[in-house]
């Protein structure tokens, strides 16, 4: 009896192990991605369900690859490469990953019929490409501008400013009203750049330095030679003000920031359009209410122009198992659910697709960038590497902490140091890069 | 004739004994050979070649056609980046003065608390968990609380901005968040220390017409000098490779930057991996001659009890 059940049991077994073999195996898309905010998760799942419903066979799995920030996401990705994960999908702008390209891990999608008919201006297909060739689909874009408390400025009779001078008097006028005029939050390092950026690439695509950011990486020129880095620099110490930021300007992140902004400690926060999604939730269910406008750096009243730079951008994997549904999978994406993701994370997208759902924020900023008083990262001919973005954020935010805390930081204590400083780390990384 | 045979000869104690404990250190043995010593060991070679990130092939600094002392040369690229440029000695200056304040400050501070607190009793006993607490929580976790304490408490208290912002005092008020962490630990040490004195020296003292500080200077710190050995060693090894506080307070600016940190921007973030690699085998090598020179001077003035 012992014999004969013993004798069944293995048979059992084998055949289990046997069938598992055997069994068609789904088909699994694993997708690396650095998208923290919990809107961007909740449309990652409807998106996710949208495909299962059309291709019930093929898993979509989304891996969160973030540390705190965007610029912890290579470390994470590469090392994860090196040690043999082959995700099939992969988030990121492809002038910053470069080494994937060139390895052979991104696949060529220049031509393709889903992105040609998606009608994208050539600023747009500039973030999405490597040496001319396109190598990512692009899903929305972001920019930058400055969020204000609507109910504190009606209260204080504080109209939007539309020139740099009314936008000073609006911060004075504030701090007059013992509130701090901005909720900085320049431990991020997105913060420091986004704050030089409306002077910075529009100035320099103004005036055709397109291959600005390459000359400079090479060495060819020097950021000296630029005059916008230092009207940037001054510009932005101006905003900050003298006296005007509060204690934990330099020591914020992100959401020290938005508490900040939405518990009305501060009237006005610069940040990126990334962030209306944090927002909506946090207000969610709250009578605070917000307003955005385009940051004016001038006198002259003319709108200011808006700054364009593909947001969610995603590669894919050219070694992976299932490239082609990988690429069916964002095809899918462009193209039945970018409505659906623009209302689930507030992101206004690339098409342009809205629902009717689409809050007036968005809309306004889809018809800024259509009317085409842009300035798109994606105009450069090639983007700062991580390296240098790195680099520059590093003098960038000394800048914050002098102008900040009045106390010199990294040597620097005026805009000239400040150059100084900026160009002392690119040529080092010059001299690393010549190794 | 008869075979002689040899008799097989009874193994010494010593040897069983020192066979028996080696078997027990064996897996630790093994685990550190395998995670620790070989993948240091393999990555020496890295840092003399051109290695930009890690999903690259690396490949040498030389070619084919250069002569041997050429090869030489060239293959010391990376060390001589580190050396001629300013970032990898600006980091090992931070490390060094982090180091050296948090190597003061957790061990002053431990040592006064275990002076304190040595006796058992309810109180002490609570105050010795109280004090070990911050020890069980992780770093970062810490490290964000002492943020908050600093802009949000200590700098409103004091009119200033907080101290981890201003270049001045971004080591210090790391030193003091790192310290806040370690000290119970080195408090611990200290009691275990101080209790193995025996009575008998400080009555012979007294009896002798000794006073306090006379018995705390020539029998107290005498007799736990291990453990002094003990926990500047330790203190020294983890605050030489310091990486998590700078990861969480002071990510973008230069003057919290430790040499840990460094090494890994250029390895995993700045696509200079074989300049991070020789920059790790850099503060190897500076750690294993730090800790081997205090230990043998501290080993010197150790007593027997």
């Amino acid at each position: 009896m012992k014999k004969l059940l013993s004798l069944l049991l293995t048979v059992i077994m084998v055949l289990s192990m046997v069938s598992v073999a055997f069994a068609e195996e789904a088909v699994k898309i694993t997708v690396f991605h650095y998208m923290v905010e919990g809107q961007k998760a909740d449309g990652m799942v409807a998106i996710q369900e949208e495909f299962k419903a059309k291709y019930p066979d093929v898993n979509i799995e989304f891996e969160n690859l973030a540390y705190s920030q965007g610029t912890d996401f290579w470390p994470q990705l590469e090392t994860a490469i090196a040690a043999g994960d082959n995700p099939e999908i992969i988030m990121g702008n492809p002038g910053l990953y470069s080494s994937l390209i060139e390895e052979g891990y991104i696949m060529d999608l220049t031509g393709n019929e889903t992105i040609k008919s998606l009608g994208l201006t050539d600023g747009d297909m500039g973030d999405v490409s490597y040496q001319g060739k396109w190598y990512a689909y692009p899903v929305d874009f972001k920019s930058w501008g400055v969020f204000y408390n609507v109910k504190m400025f009606k209260e204080l009779g504080i109209e939007v400013p539309s020139t740099k001078t009314e936008l000073l008097a609006v911060c004075q006028k504030l701090y007059d009203n013992s509130i701090t005029p901005w909720a900085q939050w320049y431990a991020d390092g997105a913060s420091v750049d986004i704050e030089m950026r409306p002077i910075v690439w529009t100035e320099a695509l103004a005036n055709g330095d397109k291959d600005m950011f390459a000359k400079l990486m090479s060495g060819e020129k020097k950021i000296a030679e630029y005059p916008y880095f230092a009207k940037g620099l001054q510009e932005w110490a101006d905003r900050m003000g003298s006296g005007w930021a509060a204690n934990n300007a330099t020591s914020n992140k992100q959401t020290d920031a938005n508490e900040m902004f939405v518990s009305g400690k501060a009237g006005m926060l610069y940040q990126g359009t990334w962030n209306i999604g944090s927002i909506e939730q946090m207000i969610a269910g709250t009578d605070f209410e917000y307003g955005f406008f385009l940051c004016p750096m001038d006198d002259s009243g003319n709108t200011p122009v808006l700054n364009v730079q593909v947001d969610q951008a995603f590669m894919v994997n050219d070694k992976a198992d299932q490239k082609e549904w990988a690429a069916k999978f964002m095809e899918f994406w462009l193209t039945d659910c970018m409505g659906m993701w623009s209302d689930f994370t507030y992101q206004p997208c690339i098409t342009g697709a809205t629902t009717e759902n689409t809050p007036e924020l968005l809309r306004s900023l889809l018809a800024a960038k259509a009317s085409g008083n842009t300035a798109c990262y994606g105009d450069f001919t090639a983007p700062f590497s991580s390296a240098f973005t790195a680099a520059y954020r590093k003098a960038l935010t000394a800048w914050a902490v002098y102008c900040c805390t009045g106390q010199e930081a990294s040597g620097v204590n005026s805009v000239d140091t400040c150059i100084q400083y900026m160009q002392t780390l690119f040529d080092e990384e010059i001299a690393k890069n010549a190794l | 004739m008869t075979k002689v045979v040899n008799p097989r000869r009874p193994m010494r104690y010593s040897t069983k004994h020192h066979l028996g404990n080696a078997l027990f250190l064996l897996p630790t043995i093994a685990l550190f050979v395998f995670v620790v010593l070989i993948p240091f060991f393999q990555g020496i070679p890295y840092s003399f070649l051109r290695w930009k990130d890690l999903i690259n092939e690396p490949t040498p600094y030389f070619s084919a056609d250069n002569t041997l002392m050429e090869k030489v040369v060239l293959s010391l690229k990376s060390y001589n980046y580190l050396f001629t440029t300013k970032p990898f000695l600006t980091s090992l200056g931070v490390t060094f003065n982090f180091t050296g304040l948090y190597l003061l400050f957790s061990n002053l501070l431990g040592f006064s608390l275990a002076l304190l607190i040595k006796k058992s009793s309810r109180f002490n006993n609570f105050s010795r968990t109280a004090f070990f607490l911050p020890f069980t929580t992780s770093v970062t976790a810490g490290a964000i609380i002492w943020a908050y304490l600093y802009s949000d408490i200590y700098g409103p208290l004091m009119g200033v901005v907080s101290p981890l912002y201003t270049d001045n005092t971004t080591v210090l008020a790391m030193a003091v968040m790192a310290s806040w962490r370690d000290m119970g630990y080195c408090m611990l040490i200290y009691i275990a220390a101080l209790q193995t004195i025996s009575l008998d020296y400080y009555e012979a003292a007294t009896v002798e017409g000794a006073n306090r500080w006379q018995q705390f200077v020539h029998i107290t710190i005498p007799m736990i000098v291990p453990a002094f050995t003990t926990n500047i060693t330790l203190i020294l090894a983890w605050g030489l490779r310091t990486f998590d506080l700078p990861m969480v307070v002071s990510q973008n600016r230069a003057a919290g930057q430790t040499a840990a940190f460094y090494i890994y921007d250029q390895i995993f973030q700045n696509r200079g991996a074989s300049v991070g690699q020789a920059a790790a085998i850099i503060l190897t090598l500076i750690l294993i001659v730090l800790t081997q020179i205090i230990t043998r001077v501290l080993r010197r003035l150790e007593v027997e009890a």
